[in-house]
């Protein structure tokens, strides 16, 4: 039986659902992060797990008791939210200890867990100093650290280090998640941004207009997108048309270049075309007309640690990373042939309404 | 500065357009410095003069100078009683402006839009009538022959009298109070504008009920608006003329009123003026030791000059 069960869970404001028919489970421990673009209603997902907003329809239930209808105060959960929530008139030990003199917890004994607190977000130095004081990420920290010090039976995190710059951030999620598997809280993080979610999450749920489009472990998520929206929000890719054939043994396969693909799946698509997914770093520029398909170099940027190209193809603009090892081999404007491996190429679930939206380029 | 300009060629119009700049918040400010220089400096620099100069009922202003009506304002207890009643009014009415604009203002910012802004426009909306209109409304409702009177009669609480609150404290802090409200709701509006909403949403879940933070966490943030709130509407009251002559008449003189009666019925100016330095000075005393305490009080936790 798991631990945190959402059901069903949806929230309309108006005619509008800003959550839309949420089902999702999460095991003790697990770290498992809502990923999806902004205004697909990650936030409104948390607050309702949290009890500050009031579902329209479903259940929230953990270890088989019901909370769908709880107080927040009641819930005992830890938030860290996207502005920290910093009480600013209160010092950082008053602030972690906030949580525990709601408890009554004995002054002595709340000295020492918010000592103990403090010195695992590694802030014990920091005591008396107020917010104000701090830098945005020991802020994160103090956040954490109060979130944690009620020792909640479950984290909620909303865009906790969205407002840290791109390096403090980076050594924040590696903090966040070595802190998380120390104390074992079970955890459930928003996040916007791919990487983050990826690099951090035990499962990731990828969010869009309300709806949870896929619930992966982030390499399946990432190498087996389920539609074409998780596929271009998740990591970049190359969305390609493949048109329906039969091999020579009669079976269905898909035309895509001078490939033919035998994929598992295309047994309930009918006739015309599909929609196919590559991901940039699988592709391999080689000379040219020794590829599967040719085409010419149209821009070639250089991210440091790999090259990536657009290159303008018969298939439409590709988009091709190659590793950095020494000089880029290819210059803007070169004849280029490209290739991939068959299993490289994955086959999407084509729903109407995201195919106009995904704007692939063919 | 200079001296890592050195090198460049054009350092002569670098450096005489640095010093011009300099000039400029100065030529900026100095019309509105010098009007208000001659407006409130000179008549007030008057004012201190004329309250040194002796005063005679058969001769009027003297010439020569004296400190006697220092001495007077400061040892005859006819003035004490009205210094004392004048700041015991300003201290009820601050009192009473806190505990109606502190959570007006917090109900008001709690509010949904468009309910809000109507609420707000109402709350402010009196501000843009004049004080005397206001004050005489009050005394349509309080006054002898007033609405209260009358309800009063109907409901059998008074006699054929009637009932009124002219005249009395009463009358006077519940005029003064409605007028310097809106002071209260502004300053404690403010500080709400700063507030992060989400520290309640925080506090809840860490286990407070919500009366709990918003006495812990809501109420502490925003009293740096409630004490400059207070400020302002006490160093209001305590200087307030139109009310207070208007409700408290003679009967119930302030510093304002006296000064105003020395000044156009005794025709005593130097004393007027000397009872209008003491208040001033007082004034200055007052605010300036009570936002001197509200600054150390916050400044480390809300920012520079919390209030
Ligand atoms: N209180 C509210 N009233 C009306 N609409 C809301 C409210 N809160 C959120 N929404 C809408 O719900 C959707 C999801 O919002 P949110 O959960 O904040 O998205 P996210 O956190 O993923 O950016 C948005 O379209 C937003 O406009
Ligand atoms: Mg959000």
């Amino acid at each position: 039986m798991s631990f945190l069960t959402l059901d069903a869970l949806t929230k309309r404001y108006g005619d509008v659902a800003a959550v839309d028919d949420l089902t999702l489970s999460l095991e003790q421990g697990e770290f498992v992060s809502l990923l999806g673009p902004s205004g697909c209603g990650k936030t409104t997902t948390l607050q309702m797990i949290a009890g500050f907003v009031a579902p329209s329809a479903g259940r929230i239930v953990m270890d088989d008791r019901d909370m769908t209808a709880l107080a927040p105060s009641a819930r005992g959960f830890g938030i860290v939210f996207q502005s920290y929530a910093l009480f600013p008139h209160m010092s950082v030990a008053e602030n972690v200890g906030f949580g525990l003199e709601m408890r009554k917890v004995p002054k002595s004994e709340r000295m020492r867990q918010i000592d103990e607190a403090l010195e695992l977000v590694r802030l014990g130095h920091l005591h008396s100093r107020y917010p104000r004081e701090l830098s945005g990420g020991q802020r994160q920290r103090v956040a954490l650290a109060r979130a944690l010090v009620i020792k909640p039976p479950l984290l909620l995190l909303d865009e906790p280090l969205s407002n840290l710059d791109a390096k403090l951030r980076e050594e924040m999620q590696i903090e966040l998640r070595n802190i998380q598997r120390d104390v074992g809280t079970t955890t459930l993080m928003v996040t916007h941004d791919q990487g983050e979610a990826l690099s951090m999450s035990d499962r990731v749920v990828v969010m869009d207009q309300g709806r949870a489009m896929q619930i992966d472990d982030p390499f399946r998520a990432y190498e087996e997108p389920a539609d074409i929206f998780v596929s271009t929000f998740v990591g970049k890719t190359n969305l390609l048309e493949g048109r329906m054939a039969s091999n020579d043994e009669g079976r269905p396969c898909v035309e895509l270049g001078l490939q033919r693909l035998e994929m598992a799946g295309l047994g309930r698509v009918g006739g015309g075309s599909v929609r196919l997914s590559i991901r940039p770093e699988r592709l391999e520029m080689t000379p040219c007309r020794q590829g599967l398909v040719d085409g010419r170099v149209q821009t070639r940027q250089f991210a440091g640690d790999h090259w990536l190209y657009q290159i303008d193809t018969p298939m439409g603009l590709l988009l091709a990373t190659c590793p950095n090892c020494g000089p880029a081999g290819f210059e803007v404007g070169d004849d280029v042939g490209v290739r991939w491996n068959p299993e490289a190429v994955r086959l999407l679930n084509d729903t109407p309404t995201q195919t106009a939206a995904a704007g692939a380029p063919l | 500065m200079t001296a890592m300009t050195i090198e460049i060629p054009n350092r002569e119009r670098a450096t005489s357009r640095f010093r011009s700049q300099r000039w400029i918040p100065f030529w900026l400010s100095g019309p509105a410095a010098i009007f208000f220089l001659i407006l409130l400096g000179l008549p007030l620099l008057m004012t201190l003069a004329l309250s040194f100069y002796t005063f005679d009922y058969t001769q009027g202003i003297g010439e020569t100078l004296t400190v006697s009506h220092y001495a007077e304002v400061l040892s005859d207890s006819y003035f004490h009683e009205i210094f004392l009643r004048t700041y015991a009014i300003s201290l009820v009415t601050t009192l009473l402006c806190v505990l109606l604009g502190a959570p007006e203002a917090y109900i008001l910012y709690r509010m949904r839009n468009p309910w809000r802004s109507i609420f707000l426009l109402v709350t402010l909306g009196p501000l843009l009538i004049s004080v005397v209109v206001r004050t005489l409304g009050w005394v349509l409702l309080i006054g002898g022959n007033g609405l209260l009177s009358h309800a009063m009669q109907a409901l059998g609480l008074a006699g054929t009298r009637g009932f009124s609150l002219m005249y009395t404290h009463t009358g006077v802090v519940i005029a003064m109070v409605h007028v310097l409200v809106p002071f209260m709701v502004i300053s404690v509006w403010a500080s709400l504008r700063k507030l992060d909403m989400s520290t309640n949403d925080a506090a809840l879940s860490l286990g407070a009920s919500p009366f709990t933070a918003l006495r812990r966490v809501i109420f502490p943030q925003i009293l740096p608006g409630v004490l400059s709130g207070s400020l302002i509407v006490f160093a209001l009251t305590a200087s307030y003329f139109a009310t207070p002559s208007i409700i408290g008449g003679r009967r119930l003189k302030v510093v304002a009123t006296s000064v105003y009666d020395e000044y156009l019925s005794s025709m005593n100016w130097p004393l007027g003026a000397t009872i209008a330095v003491v208040l001033l000075i007082l004034n200055v005393i007052i605010v300036m030791s009570y936002s001197r305490w509200v600054e150390n009080r916050f400044r480390r936790t809300l920012g520079e000059g919390g209030a």
